[in-house]
């Protein structure tokens, strides 16, 4: 699992934000941290949700309510989605850096 | 060109020779010191130190206007060294005045464009707080961004900042003692004081770490009153923590 986040560019609080987001519609920062099994602080939970809400996984939009706004966070893709970007990113990246190379090993790969 | 330069070396030259100019340039320079070492005082005014640091660099800027003035060009063009000396060392005055512009009227505009003011039990709080400071009541608008920021402006208007991450990390008596600490930097009207000491770090040599130490004389002024209207350093301090 670790292996797969590292792949996926997401820090372990990072994917373990999105798996919430995922299972859940829409939630509220506090919620979201509720949810979470590692033990961080409520302002690590945000500030990790505006690294990806920068990166585009998630999208929010600002409520009201007794104690003023707050925001509501929802996963701007799905893991499927998701994983299809990091898959895509991945490939292109090997077929960049070493070209030849890559495509004869995938070549070979895909013909067993 | 570099006989263009060494036309304003001889002019500068001239300058020092002068009895006069070196006087007045001495003088300005000593008064400049003064009021700086004046201005940090923690103690007065944040209204009397805007004014004593303004003094600082005109003082400051004085022996250099005055040398730009004296220097002279039997040809002069926008191209000649001269003309460009007296361009930039007439330019810095200008460049102060703007900044002061840009600070004071500028970027609080700058900051409603886009932001919601915010209504409720916050708003109600900071009026009823503002009628007790004897300072107008204020509008309380949200940042959108998630970073736990506050801040406030007095313009026309005083205006008190807070960001949506803000609000939503605190407690109700936590966002009291922000609004109380804002409150008490509206009341010294600090937002002059703050961005007139970014200024002259900028354009003073004595910059900024004798100004950063101005600035957190003003924060725990803000602290104290804050702390002194709950009657406890508790929610101050779990503020702190969680920002």
């Amino acid at each position: 699992m670790d292996a797969r986040k590292k792949l996926m560019g997401l820090g372990p609080v990072e994917a373990e934000i999105l798996e919430v987001l995922w299972k859940n519609e829409e939630m509220k920062v506090r919620d979201i941290h509720a949810k979470l099994k590692k033990k961080v602080a409520q302002s690590s939970v945000a500030v990790l949700l505006d690294r990806l809400f920068d990166r585009r996984l998630v999208t929010r939009r600002t409520e009201t309510g007794r104690g003023g706004l707050f925001y509501i966070y929802s996963a701007s893709v799905t893991r499927p989605e998701f994983e299809k970007h990091v898959v895509e990113q991945t490939v292109d990246n090997l077929l960049k850096h070493f070209g030849p190379t890559a495509v004869n090993y995938f070549n070979e790969r895909f013909r067993k | 060109m570099l006989g263009m330069a060494d036309h304003v070396f001889d002019g500068l030259g001239l300058f020092l020779k002068s009895e006069t100019n070196l006087f007045l340039s001495l003088t300005a320079i000593a008064i400049a010191v003064a009021l700086y070492w004046k201005a940090r005082d923690g103690n007065l005014e944040p209204r009397i130190r805007v004014g004593l640091l303004y003094g600082h660099l005109a003082a400051l800027i004085f022996p250099l206007v005055l040398l730009g003035f004296s220097l002279s060009c039997d040809d002069p063009n926008p191209g000649c060294a001269v003309a460009i000396t007296q361009g930039v060392l007439g330019g810095i005055p200008i460049a102060i005045g703007l900044s002061i512009f840009a600070g004071m009227v500028i970027v609080p505009k700058l900051f409603l464009i886009g932001n919601l003011q915010v209504k409720g039990a916050i708003e109600k709080f900071a009026k009823r707080e503002a009628g007790i400071i004897g300072i107008p009541e204020p509008t309380i608008h949200a940042i959108d961004s998630q970073k736990p920021v506050a801040f406030s402006f007095f313009s026309r208007t005083p205006r008190i900042f807070l960001s949506v991450g803000l609000m939503e990390l605190l407690t109700k008596k936590e966002k009291e003692v922000v609004i109380l600490h804002e409150l008490a930097h509206l009341k010294r009207k600090a937002s002059w004081f703050k961005v007139s000491s970014w200024i002259a770090s900028v354009f003073s040599p004595f910059g900024a770490a004798g100004f950063r130490s101005a600035l957190s004389a003003e924060e725990s002024f803000a602290d104290n009153y804050a702390v002194a209207r709950q009657r406890t350093t508790k929610f101050l301090e779990s503020a702190k923590r969680k920002v």
